[in-house]
């Protein structure tokens, strides 16, 4: 935000507007202003205000209602903040942002997903150089990154609620709140029925899930086995990490929907311990292909024309 | 069909009309809208085209204080307002009648 929005901003806000807010509107406000925060000075101070007044109006409702004022219930009802904003933008005739553009803005909680996928992506390697016995550079380089990717994103994270823009693609601007169109004639109150697996099945998933829970601390002690060429640092490691591993594979399915700040975490195992499977079949190719090349060396040393069906002639 | 599509086309109508009898402050005219029907309206399209008609002084503006929160900005229809509720009005009563015997036309 501008130092001129942020002004005008507080100029907007009363002491009773901020004091109804709980911790996640006032977020969710924060991030509405950043948005508008190019708007034409003589108009922001209006402009937010309108906005603080209409998520106070929102929470007093959805309090009145008993519904909890979480991420979830603010997004269906107003949609993401820059959604919102967008929104508020269009109706009200005011430019498009600038000084950015829209499609390159990047914001914390994307770099955030970039950085997984680059941890991921070096965890893959990593469990690959392992087994096939790469130089220890590589792998040693690759496990850097990977944690360096992973921690940073991961430890502010840990200082921030669940993300306010993560969401799935946005919705048309003049958008229908869930709960207002739900509440036609005859179909007041009967709530949503969201898909879900059968009992059956979902049950079995989490037993996979356990299962690789279990595959990944096996995995990690493979890989020290692999790297330190001891047996039993493999042994301990795989043991100590087993708990720990099983512990982080039951949270992240308990709270994937909610919160999703340990992926940074179990992403990158669970590409390493990818990456430790692929590198042993990429291991057993190589061994076979080195094997049959010995053999022909042994058996074929006039090299053409000593095959199989080519002593026809 | 897209009613969001058509609901951009109206709203400026459709605030004027909900403040031709009364006033009212933003969520209150949220409120008013969703009530008549148009229950896809959204929040944020609705103060930002309270914001728009007041910034082109068709309507004014002035402040209630509230036992439950800030103070509200109560808007109300001022004469040019009116007069575009009016012309607003024909035109619409027009292009529906337009679009009510054209579809009628149809099997």
């Amino acid at each position: 935000m501008t130092a001129n929005a942020a002004n005008a901003a507080n100029s907007a806000r009363t002491d009773s507007a901020a004091a109804l807010l709980p911790e996640l509107g006032a977020d969710y406000r924060d991030a509405v202003y950043a948005a508008l925060a190019d708007l034409p000075s003589e108009e922001i101070a209006d402009a937010l205000e309108e906005v603080e007044t209409n998520l106070v109006e929102v929470v007093s409702e959805l309090t009145a209602e008993g519904r909890e004022i979480g991420i979830a219930t603010l997004r269906a009802r107003l949609g993401t903040p820059r959604e919102y904003a967008a929104e508020f933008r269009a109706a009200a005739g005011y430019p498009p942002a600038v000084g950015r553009s829209t499609d390159w803005h990047v914001t914390p909680d994307q770099l955030a997903v970039v950085a997984l996928f680059v941890s991921a992506a070096f965890a893959l390697v990593c469990g690959i150089a392992v087994i096939a016995d790469a130089a220890s550079w590589i792998w040693g380089f690759s496990a850097l990154v990977t944690v360096v990717f992973a921690a940073l994103p991961g430890s502010w994270l840990r200082t921030q609620p669940p993300s306010l823009d993560a969401v799935p693609p946005s919705r048309l601007s003049f958008r229908a709140p869930r709960d207002t169109v739900a509440a036609g004639p005859g179909r007041l109150g009967r709530p949503s029925r969201p898909g879900r697996l059968s009992g059956e099945l979902r049950s079995d998933l989490v037993d996979i899930a356990r299962l690789w829970w279990v595959v990944v601390a096996v995995g990690l002690g493979v890989a020290v086995h692999k790297a330190d060429g001891s047996p039993v640092a493999g042994t301990v490691v795989a043991v100590v990490a087993l708990l720990p591993c099983v512990r982080l594979g039951r949270r992240v399915t308990r709270t994937l929907g909610r919160d999703r700040r340990l992926l940074w975490l179990a992403v990158p195992l669970t590409a390493f311990t990818i990456g430790l499977g692929v590198g042993t079949v990429f291991d057993e190719v190589r061994g076979r292909t080195h094997y049959y090349e010995d053999l022909g060396a042994h058996h074929v040393p006039g090299g053409l024309g000593s095959g199989p069906g080519s002593g026809t002639a | 069909m897209d009613t969001s599509q058509l609901l951009k086309g109206v709203l400026d109508l459709a605030v004027l009309a909900v403040l031709r009898k009364e006033d009212g402050y933003g969520y209150d005219v949220v409120r008013r809208l969703r009530a008549a029907g148009l229950v896809e309206v959204g929040d944020a399209s609705v103060y930002g085209t309270l914001r728009r008609l007041f910034n082109a002084g068709l309507l004014t503006s002035y402040a209630v204080a509230s036992d439950s929160g800030p103070h509200r900005k109560y808007y109300a229809l001022n004469d040019l307002g009116r007069e575009r509720l009016r012309e607003s009005t024909r035109v619409w009563q027009e292009f529906a009648g337009t679009m009510s015997v054209l579809t009628g036309e149809t099997p």
